[in-house]
């Protein structure tokens, strides 16, 4: 099934493509992407479910709960790379208005 | 750990033991990443946040395996892969996410009721049938319709489905009281 790209997803995909090898926390997406846990990890199951994400156990801190780790795979990589959302800014030092000066 | 963290942990554990096979390594993760959360109500929301995408994704799952029940039934093969739904099915699913929202928002309401009970007797009203009436159903009503009334604009489907338990519950009390 086709994954529906919201605005929401979007931003997921970003926080992903972050230094893309390293795990991230649930907690930390929804710092970084400004989600509430509610929105985020129904994303998260989607994205893990068509095997986008992977996930992991971390070994807990001494006297703290092990954390559920997410990062993309090859699968999930491309994918994020082929949707995310196009950047706005044109090329460094090109004036704004050049092109539509023809 | 503080009255609401402690709720909040309380909130997830519960989802966690009821939560089916599939969601559960979700409920759990959701449950370790409060000891991470700085901020007693930052705990709590993210609690019925997680609550909430934990009861959502069971009744996808459920509704999924009701399909292919009904499916298989009816003769009609399901396309694996193909979990597409209509905007009904959509609206339906809302419907009940928020009766379960005001479900656990009525537990959540329940333990209000000690607090304003003592505020009450504080403030010297005796303690009668409809005292002790008046402390469990306004806390709960009372946050059911807020809830209600936040959702509307951003998830109607849900808010009626609160609305729906709000009125079911009321209904409940006016003819269990009508019929003593």
């Amino acid at each position: 099934m086709k994954l529906k790209l919201s605005t929401q997803t979007l931003l997921i995909l970003d926080a992903f493509l972050v230094q893309p090898a390293d795990w991230k926390y649930g907690y930390d997406l929804s710092r970084s992407t400004g989600l509430k846990s509610g929105t985020l990890y129904p994303l998260l199951m989607r994205l893990a479910e068509r095997k986008l994400l992977e996930t992991a156990w971390e070994t807990g801190q001494p006297g703290r709960p092990p954390r559920h780790m997410y990062r993309f795979t090859p699968e999930g990589m491309q994918f994020a790379r082929e949707n995310r959302r196009p950047r706005v800014a044109g090329p460094v030092g090109q004036p704004v208005f050049d092109e539509a000066r023809g | 750990m503080g009255a609401v963290r402690n709720l909040a942990a309380k909130l997830l554990r519960v989802s966690l033991r009821l939560a089916p096979e599939a969601s559960r390594a979700w409920a759990e993760a959701m449950l370790h990443e409060l000891d991470y959360i700085d901020g007693e109500w930052a705990a709590l929301f993210w609690a019925l946040g997680g609550t909430t995408a934990i009861f959502r994704h069971c009744l996808r799952e459920w509704s999924f395996g009701l399909g292919r029940v009904i499916g298989s039934l009816l003769g009609i093969q399901s396309i694996e892969g193909e979990r597409k739904m209509n905007s009904t099915g959509k609206k339906t699913l809302g419907v009940l996410s928020g009766v379960g929202i005001a479900l656990v928002l009525g537990v959540g309401a329940f333990f209000l009721s000690h607090p304003f009970g003592k505020m009450l007797a504080s403030m010297g009203v005796p303690r009668t049938m409809w005292s002790h009436l008046l402390t469990i159903l306004l806390p709960t009503e009372l946050v059911l319709v807020f809830a209600a009334i936040w959702l509307w604009r951003r998830r109607t489907p849900m808010a009626i489905g609160i609305l729906v338990t709000c009125a079911l519950m009321a209904i409940h009390v006016a003819v269990s009281l009508a019929s003593r």
